[in-house]
């Protein structure tokens, strides 16, 4: 092994114990979250929030549908989020 | 009411029959002067305090009629205005409904415009724009489609990024077909975007020379997630795509053109991705890709492709803002071709790690705009290829003006092995749409 997949293996690891360290939180993980928390956490992952009044109901109907299937968001999660944007618009 | 104030008097004239003077009088004898007007006196004054108790009681008695009357009064507004309120939003939602494609259609998208300077090539400003046009047909099909055009090579080049119809099959499965982003490799799902990748420019493994993958793949997938409720976790899911493609076709260098869309070596690829996600905002990931391409000598040769990746994105108050951390490693390995300048151990591997931090939570406007890159990426190629084993180390320092709309700064240490090193300075600013 080069040392650069060693330097992956290290992010890798750097990944999964800041993953650990997160899974104490037992508050975050183990309460019912809302909508508005699934909306945060999940969306988050990977961009920043648009507001929520950027779109009306209909095109968050869209716009989260589109978000379900490229990231594989769960259908309940899904519901949810649209449910918030829906009522934070 | 009334009953009452007859049952006053009727208690008040038997007051009256009790008083001896009356009693008198009615019993037929003959009165005085004297006791005749005592007599008016006290019937007189009986008909004062009569009047006055009768006031009394009509207002102790209206009283608490009037409140009764009010609480219903109140109530009965209370739902009307309950009623106009919910008319109106249906009124509202109607609007909306009538506008043509409204409910079903949303444009939506990115665009960028850059500039870069170079060791090794021309300074130069580029641009892109990638609009993205979003139809849900209905609750279970769904249409999506990305149009690219971008400045490159002294034209401007127009593509179809993606365009792929979906069906909804159940809550845990989704079957589309179509041109689709390559589902094996999570920066390209899902980081790619101009607006959300948080460098100018993409990694080595996923937009250099050899790249690993291809960005996208044409054929059908299956897809989904599964709540890990199910089976009895507390929360997190397993998301995953598996797809059958056309693949790539093998070039006379031992890269790969991946715009194989009309697959001229008849090989299809098999690949997918599966992502456990634990927690929102924590993912690790695998990935495969394996099928076959044909050498110039009309041989078969196999190719296999293995993806790791992992992702922790967290904004937390003891460090003040969010921090997002990104690793991915990729290994290409094609079997061996004899055909002329094909000759070699065709295996090439490459990734990166990446860290950045706004911090986010501070209360200081400009401060919490700006957040910090830093990226290592290395590509190892196959010896004795015409390629270079590439190792870039990249600082970059962001400003967003607002939740989709970033500038970008960044440099990059580029070492190459063998060939000139190719530092460069890079500026970009993005939006999402």
């Amino acid at each position: 092994m080069t040392n650069q997949p060693r330097i992956f293996v290290l992010m890798a690891t750097l990944l999964l114990a800041g993953g650990a360290a997160a899974q104490t939180d037992k508050s975050s993980h183990t309460q019912e979250r809302n909508g508005a928390q699934l909306w945060s956490q999940n969306c988050g992952a990977c961009h920043n929030l648009r507001s929520p009044a950027g779109y009306s109901d209909a095109q968050w109907d869209v716009a989260v549908q589109h978000m379900r299937l490229r990231a594989n968001l769960t259908a309940k999660d899904t519901k949810a989020i649209v449910e918030f944007l829906k009522s934070a618009n | 009411m009334k009953p009452a104030i007859s049952g006053l008097g009727a208690i008040l004239l038997a007051a009256l029959a009790c008083n001896p003077t009356v009693g008198v009088a009615e019993a037929g004898q003959y009165v005085s002067k004297e006791e005749y007007d005592k007599l008016k006196q006290d019937f007189e004054r009986m008909k004062v305090m009569m009047k006055l108790m009768e006031k009394r009681l009509l207002k102790q008695s209206a009283a608490p009629a009037n409140t009764s009357s009010n609480s219903e009064e109140i109530a009965e507004i209370k739902e009307e205005l309950q009623q106009v309120k919910q008319e109106a939003k249906q009124a509202k939602e109607k609007a909306k409904s009538v506008i043509p494609g409204f409910r079903k259609f949303l444009l939506t998208g990115y665009a960028f415009a850059g500039y870069s300077d170079s060791e090794q090539s021309n300074s130069s400003f580029n641009a892109g724009f990638f609009p993205i046009f979003l139809w849900r047909i209905n609750d279970d099909i769904f249409f999506e489609a990305e149009a690219e055009f971008e400045l490159e090579d002294g034209e401007t080049n127009v593509a179809l990024e993606f365009a792929q119809i979906s069906y909804l099959l159940n809550d845990y499965v989704t079957l589309s077909a179509g041109k689709f982003m390559n589902p094996a490799n999570y920066f390209i799902e899902r980081l790619e975007p101009a607006w959300i990748n948080k460098l100018p420019d993409q990694p080595l493994s996923i937009d250099g020379a050899n790249r690993i993958q291809a960005k996208t793949q044409l054929g059908a997938q299956v897809r989904g997630a599964i709540p890990l409720d199910t089976v009895g976790l507390s929360s997190g899911r397993l998301g995953y795509a598996f797809f059958a493609s056309n693949g790539s076709e093998l070039k006379n260098d031992g890269s790969l053109n991946h715009k194989n869309f009309s697959d001229i070596d008849n090989n299809k690829l098999v690949g997918g991705r599966v992502g456990f996600v634990p927690w929102p905002g924590f993912e690790i990931g695998y990935g495969f890709e394996v099928g076959g391409v044909r050498d110039p000598l009309n041989n078969s040769l196999d190719i296999t492709t293995h993806i790791a990746d992992a992702n922790y994105v967290r904004t937390s108050a003891v460090i003040g803002g969010r921090i997002d951390l990104r690793a991915q490693w990729a290994w290409r390995k094609i079997d061996r071709s004899h055909a002329a300048g094909l000759n070699f151990n065709n295996k090439v591997n490459g990734g990166y790690g990446q860290i950045a931090y706004r911090p986010s939570l501070l209360n200081l406007k400009w401060v919490k705009n700006l957040e910090t890159v830093f990226r290592y990426e290395r590509m190892n190629q196959p010896a004795g290829s015409r390629f270079y084993d590439e190792n870039r180390y990249t600082a970059g320092l962001n400003y967003y003006f607002a939740p989709t709309t970033v500038f970008k700064f960044a440099y990059e240490f580029d070492d190459r092995k063998g060939v000139k090193d190719n530092d460069t300075l890079l500026f970009q600013v993005a939006t999402g749409f």
